[in-house]
């Protein structure tokens, strides 16, 4: 039976000519953070309207053409970078989901030293372990943040195990949001079973049982601000016959564009101009991928794309993972083309894919000079020692596994034979910008601080320089965190959603 | 422009020349993919804002122009047999100048994701992917149903499967052989 459009989303042939509309609180993106804040919003009684610039997909259309794909559900077809020393490729869900439609579906809760320094150090007593805890509970289970089915992890993950077994190295199982995840490994595509529990499958529903509603193709360009309070969203409602437009006045406002998204709005529309930390403070969490050529098959394509991290290394900032992807990205992994690429890739059943993740000390910034998006990263010497460091212990691993050729992605690299050759990798430190890094965790732009001169949000996601505007994104993340974000974004946003329902409840009692 | 976009003129040209050169060749496998993966890279840069659409087209232009600074002899790209445009194509990716190098590598990223998606090539190199992501689906369409009939569902973080619906040995077998164990539970 074909999937129903969910009751509650509207897209633009059920509406005619501009668009205008009054609501309690009007909520821009539907991510992991515009949703979560969505449903906490519409479960206190209050009336949401989420404006989401994508399109809504059903299950059935996230297609196999991978380059379709691309282009419908991510922003500028998933071609997007930050400059700098080297460019790192990243991605942005663009579709009702956002994010989470095309991502992992890994679970990790904030870990706690990070929340004890951020309750410290950045005055943001509400954010200590203990005051999170439940929050993290019940994003979990609204997510359904689970361990894997036993037999869906696949060879990928299994030569993973085997080497950090080995080795003697701490690994974990991932939780990931998943029912019944059936290793079909397209996870970037958008899951084609229904089984990965993006929010369109978790919060969006709980927003429309209670009556709140989501307009698609919604681009939100303007704040309003009248009187020195934000008080509605506007934009343009992209209509393939026609552009229209649309204006949303509401009695609270709630970014959840993304750690990108969100500053480039407010600093187009100039929110806070005096607020140097607008756009600024911004981590990526780079990564860079890790191949390896085993004797046996090991069948990338059965599995789920990550079931384990290895975190015997965290402490030094360093954690070790597969990635299971499907056979075009794991030619696109090699950096190489036409025949001699072919030729390696008559080897693709044999070939291991894996990554490494660095907690990020440098930071980058988000610009919009004349209005262009620029997002500028450079990836310091500091966290390039930690990656050849990083990418030398994954290859370790692989060669315990029982690898016979490791490649790291340092241009003009060597083709790694033995662990022997993994101790030789500090005698010619690849530089910067002959290393290839990839990112999927964008955070921290209009960071979260107890003291208003230093983020841009205060503790209950309020713009310090504007009442009414609240930021409920990746971009209020305080600070690096070292593992997948999506449970940590989840929680903010749903801690920001209850104050905010609160306020506004005490405010029409009063 | 903008979402009329398309490759036009010599511009198709030059991007079709880039497409056969950084596409897969294999002896054995001997359709031609050409147009299909063009079509492809096409679409991506459609999505692409104005701006940046702009700045690919002039890239192709720029190769098509300069790379007889690459060696090979005078020609334009598009006039060069492709063992000339791949050795062309090779001193970009050896270049000193990372620049370079990462501008490559953008363009090939398209090729590479849409020849290796082509249900010709997936074949080739024995790789299902289409009928798996169908197997897989239809599967997990009956664990569901399975699992509904059941009383009680583990709480999170508890795997659903770690409660008998469906044996680990067989979980990744295609859709027959999945079909076949949860018979064998007594489906
Ligand atoms: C490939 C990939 C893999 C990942 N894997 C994992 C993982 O395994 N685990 C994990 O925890 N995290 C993962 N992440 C990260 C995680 O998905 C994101 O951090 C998270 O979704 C970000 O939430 P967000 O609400 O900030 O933004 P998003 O989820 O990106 O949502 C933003 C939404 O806002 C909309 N929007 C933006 N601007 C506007 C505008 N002007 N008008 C209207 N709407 C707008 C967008 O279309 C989008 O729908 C991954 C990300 C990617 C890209
Ligand atoms: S591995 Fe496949 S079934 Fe599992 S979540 Fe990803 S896309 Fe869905």
């Amino acid at each position: 039976m074909r999937e129903q459009v969910p009751r509650g989303i509207i897209q633009p042939h059920q509406t005619r000519g501009d668009v205008r509309e009054t609501c309690d609180v009007v909520v821009m993106g539907s991510g992991a953070g515009g949703a979560a804040a969505a449903a906490t919003l519409a479960e206190a009684g209050l009336d949401v309207l989420v404006l989401e610039e994508g399109a809504f997909h059903r299950t059935s259309e996230y297609g196999a053409n991978a380059t379709a794909m691309f282009s419908a559900l991510m922003r500028d077809g998933g071609a997007t970078a930050t400059i700098g020393r080297a460019p790192v490729p990243y991605m942005e869900g663009r579709c009702v989901g956002g994010s989470t439609v095309i991502n992992g579906g890994m679970c990790w809760r904030t870990p706690e030293d990070v929340l004890d320094h951020w309750a410290g150090a950045m005055g943001l007593p509400d954010l200590a372990p203990a005051a999170l805890d439940p929050l993290f509970d019940e994003v979990e289970a609204t997510i359904n943040a689970r361990y894997q089915d036993p037999g869906s992890e696949g060879g990928n993950n299994e030569v993973f195990r085997r080497g950090a077994e080995k080795l003697g190295w701490k690994y974990q199982r991932n939780k990931r949001n998943q029912i019944h995840c059936v290793g079909s490994n397209e996870c970037v595509t958008g899951c084609p079973s229904g089984a990965k529990q993006s929010t369109v499958y978790s919060w969006l529903p709980r927003v429309f049982a209670r009556g709140g509603r989501l307009m698609t193709h919604c681009k939100v360009t303007k704040v309003l601000v009248e009187r020195g309070r934000a008080v509605g969203l506007a934009g343009t409602l992209d209509d393939p016959h026609r552009r229209r437009k649309f204006v949303v006045r509401a009695k609270a406002v709630v970014l959840a564009g993304g750690a990108v998204q969100t500053p480039l709005l407010m600093l187009r529309n100039k929110i806070a101009p005096k607020n140097e930390h607008v756009g600024r403070h911004f981590t990526i969490h780079p990564n860079i991928k890790v191949a390896a050529l085993f004797e046996d098959r090991v069948e990338s394509m059965r599995g789920v794309h990550q079931a384990y991290q290895c975190t015997e290394f965290k402490k030094r900032g360093i954690l070790l993972a597969p990635g299971g992807i499907p056979l075009m990205f794991t030619a696109v992994a090699f950096s190489d083309f036409g025949r001699r690429l072919a030729e390696r890739m008559r080897d693709y059943h044999h070939i291991a894919t894996g990554g490494v993740l660095v907690d990020d000390f440098s930071s980058g910034r988000i610009m919009a000079p004349l209005g262009i998006p620029l997002v500028k990263y450079d990836v310091t010497d500091i966290d390039q020692e930690k990656f050849v460091e990083a990418a030398g212990l994954l290859a370790t691993l692989y060669f315990a596994a029982g690898a016979k050729e490791v490649y790291l992605p340092f241009h003009g690299y060597p083709v790694l034979k033995s662990v022997d050759d993994v101790k030789k990798l500090h005698d010619h430190m690849p530089r910067v910008e002959d290393t290839e890094y990839f990112t999927a965790h964008l955070m921290g732009s209009c960071r979260m601080h107890g003291d208003p001169r230093q983020g841009v949000v205060g503790p209950d996601g309020q713009c310090w320089d504007l009442p009414g505007l609240y930021l409920a994104d990746a971009s209020v993340m305080p600070g690096t965190i070292g593992v997948n974000p999506q449970v940590t974004i989840m929680a903010l946003a749903r801690l920001i959603a209850l104050r905010l329902a609160d306020k506004l409840q005490r405010r029409a009692a009063a | 422009m903008g979402r009329n976009f398309s490759f036009k003129g010599h511009t198709r040209r030059i991007a079709r020349a880039l497409v056969d050169t950084m596409m897969p060749r294999w002896p054995e496998l001997e359709v031609d993919l050409t147009d299909r993966i063009l079509d492809d890279v096409e679409g991506v840069v459609r999505g692409f804002p104005a701006a940046f659409q702009v700045g690919y087209v002039a890239g192709l232009w720029a190769l098509e122009a300069a790379s007889p600074l690459l060696g090979g002899g005078p020609q334009p790209f598009t006039r060069c047999d492709l063992e000339t445009r791949e050795r062309r194509l090779r001193a970009l990716q050896d270049s000193k100048v990372p620049q370079l190098r990462q501008v490559l590598l953008l363009y090939g990223v398209f090729v590479t994701a849409s020849a290796y998606a082509q249900p010709e090539v997936e074949a080739f190199l024995g790789v299902p992917r289409r009928a798996w992501r169908d197997a897989r689906a239809r599967f997990r369409e009956r664990l569901v149903q399975m699992e509904a009939s059941r009383p009680l569902r583990p709480a999170t973080p508890e795997a659903l499967g770690s409660h008998g619906v469906a044996p680990a040995a067989t979980y990744l077998d295609e859709g027959t052989l999945a079909a076949e164990a949860l018979r064998a539970m007594g489906e």
